[in-house]
């Protein structure tokens, strides 16, 4: 069993990245091969920021970037690795701190960008460590450095079948003059990219010895359960703290003011332990008074009815190509369809607890974040200290998915622990999480569409009334095209498109859930393409490749562009229906439907495997999973993301639903809001299509496809077409 | 304060609190015991599984008072002083994403493969559908625990018990 290890900062770069006003921390190193083979070091000789080599032949790869679960301590090292010709069972992983340069780029996590943004910069930095070593392997053997090359872990002088390891050039490599613009391999060339590698840590994270930010725990720390306004925007009016001082190790009842940072959601009393019950039985005998708020006046269903009235009427236009009206007109058949998405929760298995040390002179902060930069900047909004007195600890976190982009836990943790004048760890329980989360927002999307008489579609009118996913306090911020790209398909495949959107102001906070817009769009786009087509009596696969047309690229000015191949789109499609046998006929109750989006620069298709009983409870057998995320980096580690996205998405589709009853969400628990259990996952046989591209985002594209594609599959079974997740039994009837 | 004697992973630890002080909070506050995880508090995610005399049991549900002299065996336990074949098996197939709520369901196979080995599908899906996981590692988790059972009948991957 291999611990991992804790130790100081190495000094060159504390040095450097005081001077830099950067944050400094402790780092862990884990051995690739999550084993015991290699010894962490403690002193690399450092070729660039990003990797350096031990005599040994060890190489420490940077990390700047937090685990989630998406696996980028060991994809991001992969790519490194692969690019300097180092060996894999040799690297370990150096779990960089959060920089106040900069000089790692963004470093938190979202938007599927890990591997995307970071692709260029890793080979660079791999290009030229391996330039480094082979000019150090040059100099020794008094040879050009073009005559040398290297494999493996070696540096090579073939003339004379000469070589020198890494390990033993690692110093000499270190004082060479950095490259500019070192070549780079030509993807035939990959030795690890593109192989399966174990996941760091999997020894670690099965023992349960991975320490998660939920775990830590620090000397003269006060656990801390907050209780906090029962309905949006509630002020404490009284607090009597009697009952919660009574409880065992219990210690202090200290309000956290909403008003301390913008981006606290509520108005809240904590109650500070010596441990978690206690400060958790606390809570519950505290009584607080709460004022009245305008927060009362919202729900859910409120905003569904808002929604039914303003979608008869015309939104802001966002995009307009041809005469969408004049097209309608002429259209020899037309079709047109409501589909309303309910507010979701994130719901990880972690929902989070979150440590803040606010002194006189720094801040400490060790929690989940996805935005650890926003928390540092909120750490000295709330302190007035400068950002070299902030240490924002960057740790492995149970899930997120999009939850953590918003730091309000951080903001809450940071202002309890000035208020209370003491280290304190705020805890949430899986209630807190689900009541006071940032749910993605809930649409009405209202569809139009007109096909001449060859079946071809000739106009389409997308009209969305939506909460925006940005703002719930400053209800003036709805950026025009937030909830549906202007670029997403159909635009540019049906000569007569409009887009409209009419934003919808709400108290209820809102945030972004994995695969953020495209979750709400991709189902009403999908799942009416799919009407569609059964409208006009064609097969809905042709439709899709009728509508896509000629291989050609679209331009895409949103996330995930510049452009949008209808080529990559197609052959997605392609090889989920060829692997589903979609056309082939069936002697089984079971039925498919089809789906496939570009979303984050990638291209993921579905075919569900479904049947539905008598009472409208739907089984999903299989999922055909296609997806092209440009070159795969670690096979098996995008697999593991469709198969998350497919279960994220499925947990969606068939059971969740947020419902907000008088400024109050209504769901507390896994009782009421159940996720996709063992035997309810399908299989998912995923196809991965071969593709040159550059990496683009991986996490959360294989989301969107999955809720139509559940959804096409249940009219195919059945006849029924439901348009609102989740597709439950009630939700069949409703629609049948 | 009330204190109870516990018998974990064959050691006797004293604690002092609370008789209603579940016994996920007494391993995680109290024993520094944090590979078992808190997911939901009331016994609906699993993810705090650890076996009492062998069976697997959401730690979040049992007062400490009520435990008793009963063996609790924890993550840390199962795998103490050496590899255990499903440790071992969720490597190979590389199972975990966040990897928070895996030591449940290890846990929770543990005790499954002690009574079911190899489990048939009735008694995988009645053990495991009690610990949820939202990363969707169901398909590598049913992999790993056929894995364990399948390599090699004459030396079943039937758990170590820890304690008496």
């Amino acid at each position: 069993m291999t611990t991992p290890r804790t130790f100081s900062r190495r000094s060159f770069l504390v040095a450097s990245t005081s001077a830099a006003g950067g944050l400094l921390l402790s780092i862990r190193v884990f051995p690739a091969d999550a084993g015991a083979k290699v010894a962490p070091s403690l002193a690399p000789h450092w070729l660039n920021l990003w990797v350096g080599i031990d005599p040994d032949g060890t190489v420490t790869i940077s990390v700047p970037k937090i685990e989630q679960g998406q696996g980028v301590r060991t994809s991001i090292p992969m790519i490194l690795a692969d690019e300097m010709d180092a060996r894999w069972d040799n690297v370990v992983v150096d779990l960089a701190p959060l920089r106040g340069d900069a000089a790692y780029g963004w470093q938190g996590v979202g938007g599927s960008t890990t591997i995307w943004t970071l692709w260029d910069p890793l080979r660079q930095a791999g290009a030229t460590a391996r330039e480094m070593l082979k000019a150090a392997g040059a100099l020794q053997w008094e040879v050009e450095s073009s005559e040398c090359r290297t494999e493996d872990r070696w540096v090579i002088h073939p003339a004379t079948g000469r070589r020198l390891s890494y390990g033993a050039l690692a110093r000499a490599a270190s004082e060479q003059p950095v490259p500019r613009d070192p070549p780079l391999k030509d993807a035939s060339e990959f030795r690890i990219i593109g192989t399966s590698r174990d996941l760091m840590e999997s020894r670690q994270l099965a023992e349960g010895s991975a320490e998660f930010a939920t775990d830590v725990r620090e000397a003269g720390m006060a656990f801390a359960a907050i209780a906090r306004a029962p309905t949006i925007g509630a002020r404490a009016v009284a607090v009597r703290e009697e009952g919660a001082m009574a409880v065992t190790d219990v210690e202090a009842v200290v309000p956290v003011h909403r008003g301390a940072h913008p981006m606290i959601l509520a108005d809240g009393v904590a109650v500070l332990a010596d441990n978690t019950w206690s400060a958790l039985k606390g809570r519950e005998r505290l009584e607080v008074e709460w004022g009245e708020s305008e927060g009362r006046e919202e729900t859910s269903e409120g905003l569904l009815e808002r929604f039914r009235e303003l979608i008869d009427r015309p939104g802001e236009v966002i995009r307009e190509d041809g005469d969408f009206d004049a097209a309608f007109r002429d259209a020899a058949l037309v079709h047109e369809a409501d589909y309303e998405a309910p507010f979701l929760a994130h719901a990880p298995m972690d929902p989070g607890s979150f440590f803040a040390d606010v002194r006189e002179d720094r801040v400490v902060f060790r929690g989940p974040m996805q935005a650890p930069e926003d928390v540092a900047a909120i750490a000295a909004q709330i302190t007035g200290l400068p950002p070299q007195a902030i240490d924002v600890q960057m740790h492995r976190q149970g899930g997120s998915f999009g939850r953590r982009l918003s730091s309000d836990g951080a903001a809450e943790a940071i202002a309890l622990s000035k208020a209370a004048g003491r280290p304190v760890k705020v805890v949430w329980t899986r209630e807190d999480d689900l009541r006071y989360g940032t749910f993605r927002p809930t649409s009405r999307h209202r569809l139009t569409a007109g096909l001449e008489r060859g079946g071809q579609v000739i106009a389409w009118r997308h009209r969305q009334a939506s909460t925006s996913r940005y703002g719930y306090q400053d209800s003036s911020r709805h950026p025009a095209s937030s909830e549906f790209y202007p670029g997403d398909p159909p635009a540019g495949m049906v000569p007569n498109y409009r887009l409209e959107y009419t934003p919808v102001d709400s108290l209820i906070p809102r945030g972004p859930w994995r695969s953020v817009i495209h979750s709400q769009g991709a189902f009403a786009v999908e799942s009416f393409t799919d009407e569609v087509a059964h409208a006009a009596r064609q097969d809905p696969l042709e439709l899709r490749l009728r509508l896509l047309g000629e291989d050609r690229e679209l331009p895409y000015s949103d996330h995930g562009g510049p452009v949008l191949d209808t080529g990559r789109l197609r052959r997605v499609l392609e090889a989920a229906a060829e692997r589903a046998g979609w056309g082939r006929s069936r002697e089984d109750d079971r039925a498919l439907g089809i789906a496939g989006r570009f979303t984050f620069g990638s291209y993921a298709a579905q075919v569900a495997e479904v049947s539905v009983d008598g009472a409208g409870r739907v089984t999903v057998h299989r999922i055909f999973a296609a997806i092209d995320a440009g070159i795969p980096v670690n096979p098996r580690g995008l697999e593991a993301q469709v198969e998350g996205g497919v279960a994220f998405g499925l947990s969606a589709a068939l059971f969740n639903e947020i419902h907000v009853d008088a400024g109050r969400v209504r769901e507390t628990n896994f009782h009421d809001h159940p996720i996709l259990r063992f035997s309810q996952m399908p299989e998912v046989e995923i196809h991965i299509v071969d593709s040159p591209h550059a990496p683009k985002g991986a996490g959360e594209t294989s989301v969107p496809p999955v809720a139509p594609a559940v959804a096409n599959a249940i009219y195919s079974a059945t006849g029924v077409r439901i348009r609102k997740p989740p597709f439950t039994p009630a939700a069949w009837r409703r629609y049948s | 304060m009330p204190r109870y004697s516990l018998n974990v992973n064959g050691r006797v630890e004293t604690v002092e609190c609370d008789p209603d002080t579940p016994l996920l909070w007494v391993l995680r506050d109290l024993l520094g015991l944090k590979g078992t995880k808190y997911g939901c508090g009331e016994g609906l995610c699993g993810i705090c599984t650890v076996h009492l005399d062998g069976a697997a049991t959401p730690s979040c549900q049992m007062d400490v008072s009520s435990v008793g002299d009963a063996a609790i065996t924890t993550i840390e336990g199962l795998v103490e002083g050496g590899l255990h074949p499903l440790v071992d098996a969720w490597v190979e197939e590389d199972v975990s994403q966040c990897g928070y709520c895996q030591p449940g369901q290890i846990m929770a196979a543990a005790a499954l493969l002690a009574s079911h080995s190899p489990p048939d599908e009735g008694a995988l899906a009645q053990a495991m559908d009690r610990v949820l996981c939202r990363c969707g590692t169901y398909l590598r988790i049913r992999r790993a625990i056929l894995r364990t059972t399948a390599a090699d009948n004459r030396t079943p991957a039937t758990p170590r018990e820890v304690g008496s």
